[in-house]
């Protein structure tokens, strides 16, 4: 059988044991809150047992902490935290150019919108021309409206390019950010590398995975588990942001007006090929939402242009000289809304009357306000292309929403999914302090009794004492 | 209307249970579109949109958790997940 000494071993053992559990679960307490934090439990394990003249006899316990983390998991929330914040990002660029057009989730229709009235009063000034072609004031009201519908266009496509413009902000400030956290990632690497290569490595590769749930809202991802415990990290078009204990800048560089982000080593322009993350949403909406937008806004504004041009150089002015451009625009639309204006000040420049028909006729007119009708703007008339351009922001935007919804909803599915697993359970934890404090308890009663025995032992046969 | 009302909470409700994995009270909820579709319970015209975007929503939802799971399936068949203990 084992000796008295063997029993204190064990019960110091035991003790051991019992207070790295507690140590635990304090720690587990304690970093209930913290961002990050993998929940661990205690792993008890006996010691090797001992064969004595054919006997076994226990060595004990130790005990150890193993983090409750699913690396799937992680990267699949990982992954679901990329898509979700390109969705999100996405949402917002097209949630401001629904603002900048008046429109809203319950009202996409054209008529009640800035532009859609000015086209209209536009239009109906044309229209009231044809009664009073030679009233100085009706006249007046077409060029009156003439400069709101032209000083709207102006307006809107400068607030786009004011979302542009803070898109590329947006696209600074991402990358920024990405660096500061792939060289996290790259230092806790080498510290993992060399703390714990062939284990999970508790807080600090809670670190490094929090560290890399940032990045993900910021640029899609891919991962790559490599040796010693490490993670290389590429964007998702390849190029290398971690390897290692190195970590690659990523880089903005101006081209055509926009910022290009370049990564990889050497580096190389990515944008095109960015995706998720808050850099895949913002780089979708700068490069693929809004020029679209302003390039249909173009469209409109040079349809009306033209053809309102065209036909006013037909007439005659007041004064009987051949109508001259109402509107002046650049040669092709491209920029046409931002760049379009009134040129005449004097009421008299618009030709009311066709040529020969005497200048206080209003045939011209007529013509004028039956542009109205007429499809001007591709194969559509200006307000059926309005309606459809803002139907079509209004879709966007809707669609962008629920998708965002929807992604969010699957991204909290997942973090709940993790979180029963890794997170922190205050029951379990008050019901395992409870259950580690008996076993602390029982351990050094067993070493109260040892010690008791010893003593008796010592003793034995004689009166004197050792207690 | 108070139909169209009750079809649209049914389907925020589902989405919300659905984000949870809340088992029990989807059991639960598709006793009670069961119901509705005994009734035979239509929706006016006037709601439709609204009950059709949350459908679309759902749509989504359950693709994406489909596609979750699979993944996770998938990944876990690897026996990946305890060779991180320490």
């Amino acid at each position: 059988m084992g000796t008295l000494t063997s029993l204190l071993d064990i019960s110091r053992e035991a003790l051991l044991a019992d207070q790295v559990a507690l140590n635990v679960t304090a720690s587990n307490v304690a970093n209930q809150n913290t961002a990050g934090y993998t929940n661990e439990v205690v792993s008890f394990q006996s010691a090797d047992a001992v064969t004595l003249s054919g006997g076994s006899y226990g060595a004990g316990v130790t005990a150890s902490a193993v983090s409750q983390r699913d690396r799937v998991l992680e990267q699949r929330v990982q992954q679901q935290t990329q898509t979700q914040a390109q969705s999100g990002a996405l949402e917002s660029a097209l949630q401001q150019v629904q603002n900048i057009f008046g429109l809203s989730s319950t009202s996409t229709s054209a008529s009640s919108t800035q532009l859609g009235t000015d086209v209209n009063s536009f239009f109906s000034s044309l229209s009231a021309l044809t009664s009073n072609p030679s009233d100085t004031a009706t006249r007046q009201s077409v060029l009156s409206a003439a400069n709101t519908l032209a000083g709207d266009f102006n307006s809107t496509a400068n607030q786009l390019a004011q979302v542009s413009s803070s898109l590329n902000q947006q696209v600074v400030g991402d990358v920024s950010q990405v660096n500061s956290l792939t060289a996290t990632v790259a230092s806790l690497n080498a510290q993992i590398a060399s703390i714990s290569p062939n284990a999970d490595a508790g807080a600090l590769e809670d670190q490094r995975q929090l560290a890399i749930a940032q990045l993900s809202q910021l640029v899609g991802l891919d991962q790559i588990s490599t040796p010693q415990n490490g993670i290389t990290l590429t964007t998702s078009s390849g190029a290398v942001l971690v390897s290692g204990n190195q970590s690659y800048a990523v880089s903005t560089t101006q081209v055509g007006g926009n910022t290009d982000v370049l990564a990889g080593d050497p580096p190389q322009d990515v944008t095109s090929n960015l995706t998720g993350g808050d850099l895949g949403g913002v780089l979708q909406a700068r490069d693929t939402e809004l020029p679209a937008y302003s390039s249909a806004l173009d469209s409109l504004a040079y349809g009306i242009g033209t053809q309102v041009n065209q036909q006013n150089e037909l007439g005659v002015d007041s004064s009987g000289n051949p109508g001259q451009a109402i509107f002046t625009l650049p040669t092709t639309q491209t920029g046409a809304a931002s760049s379009i204006h009134v040129s005449p000040t004097d009421p008299g420049a618009i030709a009311a009357a066709m040529s020969g028909e005497g200048s206080a006729a209003n045939d011209n007119a007529t013509a004028l306000a039956t542009l109205s009708t007429a499809n001007i703007v591709g194969s559509q008339t200006a307000s059926g292309f309005l309606a459809s351009f803002l139907g079509q922001i209004g879709s966007d935007t809707a669609e962008a929403t629920t998708n965002n919804t929807a992604q969010q909803a699957t991204l909290t599915q997942l973090t709940t999914q993790r979180d029963s697993l890794s997170g922190v359970s205050l029951d379990e934890e008050a019901s395992n302090l409870t259950q580690y404090q008996r076993s602390y308890q029982a351990a050094s009663q067993v070493f109260t009794i040892v010690d008791s025995l010893m003593a008796s032992a010592i003793n034995l046969g004689v009166e004197t004492t050792v207690t | 209307m108070a139909i169209d009302q009750a079809v649209a909470d049914v389907l925020d409700e589902t989405i919300q249970a659905l984000t949870l994995l809340d088992f029990k009270r989807l059991q639960a909820l598709e006793a009670r579109i069961s119901a509705f579709a005994d009734a035979g319970a239509e929706c006016s015209g006037d709601s439709l949109d609204l009950i059709l975007a949350k459908k679309r929503l759902l749509e989504l939802v359950l693709q994406n958790c489909e596609t979750n799971l699979k993944a996770l399936n998938r990944l876990h068949g690897r026996n990946m997940r305890d060779q991180w203990a320490r």
